[in-house]
């Protein structure tokens, strides 16, 4: 198996990508996902394997730039990348890649030269744009494409492919699909313009059953990051809801007065390779408007409970019910397990008669306990994948 | 408003084909379009394949303020007009004219960015030139590629110009105007709309830096 080098798909794919195997990144037009078949071979490149750059618009110097724009520097890896110019003969310009295509029209010459350079298993070939390589020599290509696919197969090379999805015939689609190993859906989210970014799984041959969505941004330097742009952290009076989300904060901002929160708590997380933005409610009932006001367009949910006071227990789960309307990943928060007589997790289940489908993750907020293990669970379900 | 001083009434959400023989002054005509559109508050998207970001920057700046405008640059990079080019916040720079992957995710961006401004109005994005498109890449990319620019501008309810530098009676280009709504001819010193049942021409000239509109004829 190889790294996909994106946050969090190598557990979607069930570790990584297997030898021999092809990954199409199926992208949105509109949307910045080229950079995905850039981060595979990166990643691969910076864990000493060799990689191959098929290169239809622009010439390999700009490729060096635009992967320096993420903070990647390519030409350190010298002869371990291999660049294919299939874009200098296009515009008539001179060329200093190793195999250059003098006639990107035509598929054959592109069937040449990848016969000849695929020998070696753990090579990544990566096709910058494979839907251009299609816009250039017409919808024929696509069978030289299922042979190029059986072809790592049987070198346990690896293919991956960016492809934008402009608008083709349902055939080309189809054909697509069916000769790729996975594909993953590179999209836009928004009505009238497009205002976030996702990836998420469409195929995975080699897995029983596989699935997985998530937003990401692009930093620049870094490439894609995942995000997740609100959780939201909710629960009766006192029960440690600044604490928990000051705890899980790389940076917070709470707006407390004599110990209690009459704003919202905001705390930024970058955890690993995710990054998302957690906003905690107060707890007070006279609040509960704002409650509502930003449990909208929330991708997840906590919900605090102070495990030594049972009493607090209606108010939580009158709080749960309205959250859960609203179909939102949630989990529950046990917090205050440090004191002696807090109550078990499975008291807690009992007291509250919630079902095994609802997690309750025991903490101790205020010494860091088990916030972070609370973070995974619920961004495992935020992405479908838990 | 699609123009200030031309009496003419065009639904917002219109793409139109700006047109006319080599030489007859189509670039200049989208420029002084989207000028006037930036002086009312408007924001212009301008996709440029034939003059660097910087100088029609500079252009626009010597008339209005520049705030509206987002230029995607496509020549700078791949005729290195200068080393080390960076993305600005209003200037977005793309590998080359085949690369429309990475035109539509700039103009998209700079999309996101205006739409996010209250104080604009309206939204334009102009191509200049789909004929420079059309050099690189065959007409039925360009298609796909104006299939799903023409859609979102239809989405915002904004403007779609975009410059051709040859008669779109050509049939080489002929798939091109199943998603334009308006053609715009430049003939000499004539401007000629026809599409939407209206068909109205107007004198021009431009005198001192200035875009001179006569009435109706
Ligand atoms: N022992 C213990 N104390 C905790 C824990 N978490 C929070 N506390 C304490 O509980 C009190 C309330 O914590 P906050 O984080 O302010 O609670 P809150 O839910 O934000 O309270 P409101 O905003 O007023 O509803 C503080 O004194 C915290 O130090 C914990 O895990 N263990
Ligand atoms: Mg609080």
């Amino acid at each position: 198996m190889i790294p996909s080098g994106i946050p969090r798909l190598d557990s979607f794919l069930g570790g990584g990508i297997p030898e021999g195997k092809t990954v199409m990144y199926l992208i949105q037009p509109e949307v910045e996902g080229e950079i995905f078949g850039m981060q595979t071979l990166y990643k691969n490149l910076e864990e000493g394997r060799k990689g191959v750059f098929i290169t239809t618009k622009s010439d390999p110097q700009i490729i060096k730039e635009n992967f320096e724009e993420y903070g990647w520097d390519i030409s350190k890896y010298g002869d371990k990348l291999i660049f294919v110019d299939a874009y200098s003969s296009l515009i008539g310009s001179e060329s200093d890649a190793q195999y250059l295509i003098k006639n990107p029209n035509d598929i054959n010459s592109y069937s040449r030269i990848i016969n000849e350079i695929v020998e070696e298993s753990e090579t990544i070939i990566t096709f910058g744009s494979l839907s251009s390589i299609l816009d250039l020599c017409g919808d024929d290509a696509i069978k030289h494409v299922e042979k190029w696919n059986k072809m790592f197969n049987a070198n346990n090379a690896i293919g991956v492919y960016n492809f934008t999805n402009w608008p083709y015939s349902e055939e080309i689609k189809t054909k697509l699909n069916e000769i790729m190993n996975a594909v993953i859906r590179v999209g836009g989210i928004g009505e009238r313009v497009i205002l976030g970014q996702y990836y998420g799984i469409l195929k995975v041959d080699w897995l029983e059953k596989a699935k997985g969505n998530l937003m990401f941004k692009i930093a620049k330097p870094g490439g894609v990051k995942a995000f997740i742009p609100k959780v939201l952290v909710t629960g009766p009076f006192n029960a440690g809801k600044s604490t928990f989300v000051r705890s899980l904060s790389t940076r917070s901002v709470s707006v407390d007065r004599m110990g209690t929160t009459v704003a919202l708590d905001k705390g930024h997380i970058e955890y690993g390779d995710i990054t998302a933005d957690i906003f905690g409610t107060p707890g007070q009932e006279r609040f509960d408007p704002i409650l509502k006001f930003i449990a909208n367009e929330a991708m997840g949910v906590f919900l605090i409970i102070d495990s030594t006071k049972p009493e607090s227990f209606p108010r939580a789960k009158s709080m749960l019910e309205k959250t859960r309307a609203k179909g939102l990943p949630l989990i529950v928060v046990a917090n205050k397990q440090d004191i002696q007589h807090a109550l078990s997790i499975e008291e807690i289940r009992e007291k509250m008669k919630l079902p095994e489908s609802i997690e309750i993750v025991p903490t101790d907020a205020v010494k860091k306990k088990g916030v972070f293990e609370a973070f995974e669970i619920l961004i495992k379900k935020i992405e479908g994948s838990g | 408003m699609f123009h200030s001083k031309l009496d003419i009434n065009i639904p917002k959400g219109s793409n139109i084909l700006l047109s006319g023989p080599p030489l007859s002054g189509t670039s200049m005509m989208a420029k002084y379009i989207c000028l006037d559109a930036l002086e009312r508050k408007e924001a212009v998207i301008y996709i440029s394949t034939k003059e660097s970001g910087e100088k029609i920057q500079k252009w626009v700046s010597e008339r209005t303020d520049i705030k509206g405008l987002g230029i995607v640059d496509c020549i700078s990079k791949s005729l290195r007009l200068k080393t080390n080019i960076e993305d600005s916040n209003s200037i977005k720079y793309v590998s080359s004219s085949v690369d429309l992957t990475g035109v539509s995710v700039k103009y998209s961006g700079l999309l996101e960015r205006f739409w996010n401004i209250e104080e604009y109005k309206n939204i334009r994005v102009t191509i200049d030139s789909l004929s420079t498109l059309l050099m690189y890449s065959n007409v039925q990319t360009v298609f796909r590629f104006l299939h799903i620019l023409t859609g979102r501008v239809k989405k915002i309810d904004g403007y779609g110009i975009f410059t051709l530098d040859e008669d779109p009676e050509n049939p080489q280009v002929a798939p091109i105007k199943q998603l334009i709504d308006i053609i715009i001819k430049i003939e000499k010193n004539k401007i000629i709309f026809s599409g939407f049942g209206i068909k109205e021409e107007f004198e021009f000239e431009i005198k001192e830096g200035k875009l001179i509109v006569g009435g109706k004829k």
